[in-house]
């Protein structure tokens, strides 16, 4: 026995004893007062009863008569009640807190039983605890066939390494910025195909201790073939800009051409002061065919196919420049030539940001920085406007603008990955990778 | 029963046992009201500084019980919800008097208006 509960059962045998030799009242409040005081320090209604057994051994010694022995055992059964009132109190009050969570677990219950994304629990040595109903709906197998199995068969072999690492990060209760928006899994179903999921998980506490994760697994499949879409689009979008670019460049630049000609022809057959009119118009026209020529080269740049993505960048940079008053910087270097699908991809990509940048950031400096490590290009676009919610707006459904995603699959085309880094009020970031130098067989570069 | 100090709270518990032993509840139930009397009156000591306690029977609807009134003129409580919370204390004590007085008993009211004192009336029925 600690000295903690030496010294209650002390204190609760001498108001026994008080009681027994005719305390009365103040003696029972006392014995109130010690399961009061107990319940206060932490103790349990076991602790108050090694204390009472103390208290009553004792006054049992004291005992010289059968009488006396069965007044003292009353005594102390009206005493222990008295001591164990206020646990009493907060007894009740845990069960209906328990009430309480098994009715919230009831709610909790039927949200998951109904839910149209799979909802699982993996214990902590990577056995799957729990499924939803709609894993069965989804995959083909009855949940009977992998509770209490390790999850990883689930997961198409060449993800297993990602899905692992998701479930580590979420067992340690590590938040990385990379698994914030989901993991795209490939998930094995009981047709032998493979389909699209992306999965978030995290932690599972219980006791404040992690037992294990809580994921939630959606089927994309339709939305990887909207992605699919948005490719074929872009691809023929590409060729479309290529046809407006030359239409611009050639057909209306010879126009044009014609036009000065004409000019030039009639300002012959007129009188001096006129025919400084009439050259003023023609500069105004050497103006026109400037910006066409700008805007066709930005749709399709030359520039981007005869030196690369960095003068092209900084062409694209100049002129979004002049037309919208943003400063805009092209640092850094992406040293030798990039595949063309790639220059093409990053191209594209900085055109989309800086619309972006344009249209939602209230910004008024952009960065866009090329860096080369090694099988690495990284492409950071930093503006220091207004940011937003990542998490936000990748959960907008249907009014969601096309600019991000259309963004994420050009990466996706040629292998690389993007994220963003973006708080209200901080500025946005948006930092890609994009592998070079690998196999072309391998990767989808075709384009 | 005027509440003036810890030995009134006693006095009070007293009363409060033998009126419902001569009503016939049962050993458990006497010190649950005893319980509910010492809550009571400790609050109005602790936070009062003065008060009374009255204990009577009553009879509803054919059955018969214990009535307990604990009433004062003290600074009274200014938010009831959050003083009817668990372990919610304004003097860094266990927060289970008013909560805890309420569970053990079959009715509680509490009336308070901040400033104008506190009227806490309780009740217990005979099974
Ligand atoms: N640089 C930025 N600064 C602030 N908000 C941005 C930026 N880029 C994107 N956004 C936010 O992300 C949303 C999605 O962008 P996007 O997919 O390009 O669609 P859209 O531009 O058509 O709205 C935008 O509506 C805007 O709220
Ligand atoms: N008679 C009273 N007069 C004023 N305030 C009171 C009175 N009784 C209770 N209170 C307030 O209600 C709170 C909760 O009371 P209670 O549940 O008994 O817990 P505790 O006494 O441990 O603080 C007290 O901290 C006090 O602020
Ligand atoms: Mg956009
Ligand atoms: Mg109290």
């Amino acid at each position: 026995m600690n000295l903690e509960l030496r010294a209650l059962t002390r204190r609760y045998a001498r108001a026994l004893e008080d009681f027994l030799g005719g305390g009365g009242e103040a003696a029972l409040q006392e014995a109130y007062h010690i399961g009061r005081e107990a319940l206060a320090r932490g103790l349990g209604v076991h602790d108050l009863a090694t204390v009472q057994q103390g208290a009553l051994l004792k006054a049992m010694l004291g005992v010289r008569t059968r009488r006396e022995g069965t007044r003292a055992i009353r005594a102390a059964g009206k005493f222990f009640v008295e001591g164990l009132l206020p646990f009493e109190m907060s007894h009740r009050q845990s069960q209906e807190a328990n009430a309480a969570l098994r009715e919230s677990e009831e709610r909790y219950r039927g949200v998951v039983d109904t839910a149209r994304d799979v909802i699982f629990t993996l214990s902590s040595d990577g056995k799957v605890m729990s499924l939803n109903p709609v894993f069965e709906t989804i995959t083909g197998w009855s949940r009977a066939e992998w509770i209490g199995k390790d999850f990883a068969p689930l997961v198409h072999a060449d993800d297993r390494a990602r899905a692992v690492e998701l479930y580590r990060a979420a067992l340690t209760d590590q938040a990385s910025p990379r698994f914030e928006v989901g993991v795209e899994l490939g998930i094995l179903v009981k047709s032998g195909a493979t389909i699209p999921g992306e999965v978030v998980a995290t932690p599972l506490v219980r006791d404040g201790k992690i037992v294990g994760i809580l994921g939630v697994a959606r089927d994309i499949t339709d939305r990887k073939r909207a992605e699919q879409a948005l490719h074929h689009l872009n691809e023929a979008l590409e060729e479309e800009v290529k046809r407006i670019a030359h239409a611009l460049h050639d057909e209306a630049g010879q126009l044009l051409a014609s036009v000065h000609i004409g000019l030039a022809e009639i300002a012959r057959d007129l009188p001096p002061h006129v025919a400084q009119r009439l050259a003023d118009v023609g500069g105004l026209l050497n103006k026109i065919e400037e910006q066409l020529r700008h805007l066709s080269h930005e749709l399709r740049p030359t520039i981007l196919d005869d030196l690369g993505l960095q003068p092209a960048l900084e062409f694209l940079a100049d002129g979004v420049s002049r037309r919208t008053g943003l400063h805009i910087v092209v640092e850094g270097s992406a040293g030798a030539r990039l595949p063309a699908p790639t220059e093409t991809a990053l191209y594209r990509i900085v055109q989309e940001a800086l619309t972006n940048v344009t249209k939602h950031a209230q910004a008024t400096r952009v960065s866009i920085t090329l860096t080369r490590s090694g099988r690495q290009l990284r492409c950071t676009i930093r503006d220091d406007g207004v940011g937003f919610d990542v998490r936000a707006v990748h959960a907008r459904r249907g009014a969601r603008g096309l600019g991000l995603i259309g963004i994420q699959e050009r990466l996706h085309g040629v292998g690389g990955t993007l994220e963003i880094v973006a708080t209200p009020g901080g500025g946005t970031r948006l930092i890609m990778a994009v592998p070079l130098e690998v196999d072309r067989a391998e990767s989808n570069l075709a384009r | 029963m005027p509440i003036d100090c810890d030995a009134d709270i006693v006095s009070a518990r007293q009363k409060g046992r033998e009126l419902a032993s001569q009503c016939g509840f049962p050993t458990t139930d006497l010190a649950v009201i005893a319980t509910a009397i010492s809550e009571l009156a400790r609050n109005i000591v602790r936070y009062a500084v003065h008060g009374e306690v009255l204990v009577r029977l009553v009879e509803a609807d054919g059955k018969r019980g214990i009535e307990v009134t604990a009433s004062d003129d003290g600074p009274g409580i200014a938010d009831i919800t959050l003083a009817l919370q668990d372990g919610y204390s304004t003097s860094g004590g266990l927060g289970l008097g008013l909560p805890g007085t309420r569970r053990l008993m079959d009715e509680f009211e509490l009336l308070s208006d901040f400033g104008k004192g506190t009227k806490v009336t309780v009740r217990r029925w005979k099974r």
